[in-house]
């Protein structure tokens, strides 16, 4: 269970996000949309323990506060939106240096899968830093993944924190990563995550929050929150959800003009 | 199928770090044949062969040769040895701390603070109350190098610090403005300098290891020891620091904790080595990079082989400096920037060969 | 003891033959002691020297046979330039010394550093410093010192006395001319647009009284950098320098265009004097015939 109670952020003397109140279950993806400047990446930040922030959060009933590093390292794994690595490591070092444990054979294994499940595997051995934006992008999820590689243990479900995933990513990647999060989820594991396709969005989330000036605007399931109206006032334009009549689909678009 | 590679694959991972291990063997076996080098060669005509001999025979050295290596080569060495690893792994901690391989021990303030010490004691010698100028006798310089090292990096690393978070970008910033501030003081003093002052000033600022003395070795011996074995433990979090400090806190490094022992070690390390041995340039950036070259960036590896490659290249070029123009000396600061300069110009243009930034 | 027994035959001067063998025999074994301590010195057959001035007294001395080593600014004469040269006097090396395998070191003021001598009283080699100073009575010390230090004590007082009186004549032509005292400037180097000239207490000041002019600057001791304003105030008549190597009588179009300098009376009359530094500077054997050299510059035109 991820908590958040009235949780909100201050940065010099602005208000970023206000009283933000939510629960979400281990076992789904909760997908967190809303327009540019919204705060999104702020309440990501503050659930990463990254600022600082009024009110509490709360991982598995323990209040992330009070929790050091490495006892949170255990129990939930970031995904950033982009991110370099400084010295020519290769891919599989990056991924290694993401596991607390020394080395040992059952880490090179580790490695090795997640590599796998982003099917990254034969790039093992090249330099990070000479990948492609959104190759570099899955070798980060990979890391991701084997820092968490069990959803569930000991009853505790983990917990993969990923702000604009699949921003970067060929459309058949996108639907790839997209999976690789709702099989974790279907073992048991928790997944929050910022989404800036509406589409995929309504694909895969089974919690879906909409921010809007640092405010939570409704949280709910897809069926909930995924409406023209609510979603015209979140991004101040207006937007059709409609039904692909083969198989029953949400897809949404927006409309030319602005409201 | 997917067995075999994949165990081919963890193999290969294992490979840098068992590579850096390795090292670790070769590169010892390296710095002692270079010490008995070290101690063999010099201007003066003494056998060390001989002097072993009446050793393992119990027989007695002649003053002059007690006096040449005992006296005069082997705390040369050691402090050669102390030194030239200081510098390196001060070197290799930096860039790890500021994820840039251009990073130095002076960017934490540390020479700049060092050298205004020197300057002090030098051109300020007389001003100095006397019994203090007793204690420390010849070592007056040692002393205000080292206090003053660790002034610039105390200031700096307050001022770069706000609520417990250390912005290294700040401190890089503030490391320049106070480095112009210190050549700014030091500027007037050079001034009140007389010519006999602002000659070993000179020579100060060139680093020799020429005043290596027992006394020197005592003192800077167990601190760089322990700074070594502080930075050594580095090797993790520093690793983690590379992929961005949002991402190492998120695996679970302390990261302030980190730069806290970072800096500090550093500041031990660099302060004490720059603080006997005067400005030696060119060790902190080039060793590390040299080892990332050739064995991996690994931090767990990288640091202590950095330690002993510096070693090995600062008493290489101990002995360099004491016969290429014997039975003058060449201070080494001299050399270690000979080579060192077109080694590190290398180093920049293969790396934007590479296209690595 | 010579008083003691002088004393006593005072008035046995006629006295018995005996007593006189006495006496002849104490003169004889006292200067035997004087001789002794001399030819143990004189024994000392591995020197060297440290210091320019030091080392042209050994040669004045004609002792140079006697040295295996001197220091970066022992320069003169060109036999020193030949023999092995050990570094700069006040970072010396220990083992590069200890190579020359040395039985005496004779060393001028200032040299060091001081963990160097130590180490090398440690070997039991005696390491003897040279006082140094800027007038006639300093280098007839020197020369003194030099010569005890070698055990060559006679030698040095003929050399001194002659030295001695080369140096009163030099004097006595410097305090008998009658003609206007001229100001002289003594500037050791303009690098980086810094004019560090020489104030009292150095050797310049010396060299420039004792030639018979004025020093320009008399406000501060040492060598210090000039600010444009001083320079002007100073108004030196002559601007005096060492000469770079090489650099003979290069004119002073450099130097006199320098906005300080410009406004000098120096550069009005384009007055510029070069001489070799340990020559004009270095205060030993050949310092009457740097006076004489610099009066004639100053004063002959």
């Amino acid at each position: 269970m991820l908590q958040a109670n009235d949780v909100s952020v201050e940065i010099n003397n602005k208000t970023i996000l206000e009283n933000v109140k939510f629960e979400v279950p281990a076992g789904k993806i909760t997908a967190l949309i809303g327009p540019n400047g919204s705060g999104k990446s702020t309440l990501m930040r503050a659930i990463s323990s990254e600022i600082s922030y009024q009110g509490k959060i709360l991982i598995n009933e323990q209040d992330i506060n009070s929790m050091k590093a490495w006892e949170l390292a255990a129990i939930r794994a970031v995904l950033p939106q982009n991110s370099s690595v400084a010295f020519p490591f290769t891919v599989a070092e990056v991924i290694h240096i993401g596991l607390r444990n020394g080395t040992n054979s059952s880490t090179g294994h580790l490695i090795n899968e997640a590599l796998e499940c982003v099917g990254l595997l034969s790039l093992a051995e090249r330099q990070y830093s000479q990948l492609s934006g959104g190759e570099q992008q899955r070798v980060q999820l990979a890391r991701v993944l084997a820092q968490v590689w069990s959803p569930v243990i000991n009853g505790s479900a983990k917990w993969i924190f990923l702000d604009e995933p699949v921003s970067s990513l060929d459309i058949s990647f996108q639907l790839e990563v997209m999976n690789l999060m709702q099989n974790y989820a279907n073992k048991g594991g928790g997944v929050f995550t910022i989404m800036h396709d509406l589409n995929l969005t309504a694909m895969y989330a089974d919690y879906v929050g909409v921010l809007h000036n640092g405010k939570l605007l409704c949280f709910g399931t897809p069926s909930e929150v995924i409406n023209d109206k609510i979603l015209s006032e979140a991004y101040s334009c207006r937007i059709k959800v409609n039904i692909t009549p083969q198989n029953d689909k949400i897809f949404i678009l927006p409309q030319a003009t602005k409201i | 199928m997917i067995s075999t590679e994949g165990s081919k694959n963890k193999s290969m991972l294992n490979d840098r770090y068992r590579a850096g291990r390795r090292a670790h063997i070769i590169l010892t076996f390296a710095l002692l044949l270079v010490s008995g080098f070290s101690l063999a060669i010099g201007p003066a005509d003494v056998s060390i062969w001989l002097i072993l001999k009446k050793l393992m025979l119990n027989e007695l050295l002649t003053s002059l040769e007690y006096i040449i290596i005992f006296d005069i080569r082997l705390p040369r060495l050691l402090l050669g040895t102390c030194v030239g690893a200081a510098l390196a792994i001060s070197g290799a901690v930096m860039q790890g701390l500021f994820r840039n391989p251009l990073a130095d021990p002076g960017l934490i303030g540390i020479s700049a603070g060092a050298g205004l010490g020197a300057i002090i004691a030098i051109v300020l010698g007389g001003i100095i109350p006397g019994f203090i100028a007793s204690i420390l006798g010849n070592y007056l310089v040692v002393f205000f190098a080292f206090l003053g090292g660790w002034a610039t990096t105390l200031i700096l690393y307050s001022v770069a610090t706000r609520r417990g978070q250390t912005s290294v970008a700040t401190m890089l910033l503030a490391g320049i403005a106070l480095g112009a501030l210190a050549g700014a003081i030091s500027g007037i003093l050079v001034y009140r300098a007389n010519d006999q002052q602002l000659r070993d000033l000179t020579f100060w600022g060139l680093g020799s290891l020429a005043g290596a003395s027992w006394a020197k070795v005592t003192v800077a011996g167990p601190l760089i020891g322990i700074a070594i074995l502080f930075a050594a433990r580095l090797g993790h979090g520093l690793n983690a620091l590379a992929l961005g400090e949002a991402t190492a806190a998120h695996i679970g490094v302390a990261t302030q904790n980190l730069k806290n022992k970072a800096i500090f070690t550093v500041a031990a390390a660099t302060g004490i080595a720059v603080a006997v041995s005067g400005g030696i340039g060119f060790i902190g950036i080039v060793v590390p990079h040299l080892v990332r070259q050739l064995i991996g960036p690994d931090h767990r590896t990288l640091i202590l082989n950095s330690g002993l490659l510096g070693a090995i290249i600062l008493v290489l070029a101990d002995v360099i400096s004491r016969i290429i123009v014997a039975p003058a000396e060449l201070p080494i600061g001299i050399i270690t920037a000979v080579i060192g300069a077109p080694v590190f110009l290398w180093i920049l243009l293969s790396n934007r060969r590479e296209g690595n930034w | 003891m010579k008083n003691f027994i002088s004393k006593r035959l005072h008035g046995k001067i006629k006295g018995t033959p005996f007593e006189i063998s006495i006496f002849i025999l104490c003169i004889f074994l006292l200067s035997s002691s004087y001789v002794y301590a001399d030819s143990k010195r004189q024994e000392l057959d591995k020197v060297v020297s440290i210091g320019g001035s030091i080392t042209e007294i050994i040669y004045e001395l004609e002792e140079a046979h006697r040295l295996v080593a001197r220091d970066s600014t022992s320069t003169y004469p060109r036999a020193a330039s030949m023999l092995p040269d050990v570094g700069y006097m006040r970072a010396l090396s220990p083992e590069g010394i200890l190579s020359m395998d040395p039985n005496l070191i004779i060393a001028e003021e200032g040299s060091g550093p001081q963990e160097t001598i130590d180490l090398l009283t440690q070997v039991s080699i005696p390491f003897i410093k040279i006082s140094d100073g800027y007038t006639r009575q300093g280098i007839i010390q020197k020369i003194l010192e030099v010569g005890d230090a070698l055990g060559v004590n006679t030698k040095a007082e003929k050399v001194a006395a002659k030295i001695n009186a080369e140096l009163m004549d030099a004097e006595s032509k410097s305090n008998q001319y009658s003609g206007k005292r001229k100001k002289v400037l003594f500037i050791l180097s303009t690098r980086g647009g810094k004019i560090l000239a020489s104030g009292t207490n150095t050797a310049a000041d010396g060299i420039i009284k004792m030639a018979g002019a004025i020093n320009a600057i008399h406000s501060f001791n040492g060598y210090k950098p000039l600010s444009d304003e001083a320079v002007t105030v100073a108004a030196p008549d002559v601007i005096l320098m060492m000469d770079r190597r090489g650099d003979h009588g290069s004119g002073g179009e450099e130097l006199f265009s320098m906005p300080s300098i410009s406004t000098t009376p120096a550069a009005e009359t384009k007055s510029l004097i070069r001489m070799n530094g340990l020559y004009l500077l270095g205060f030993g054997p050949r310092t009457a015939s740097a006076i004489n050299e610099l009066r004639e510059e100053l004063y002959s035109d």
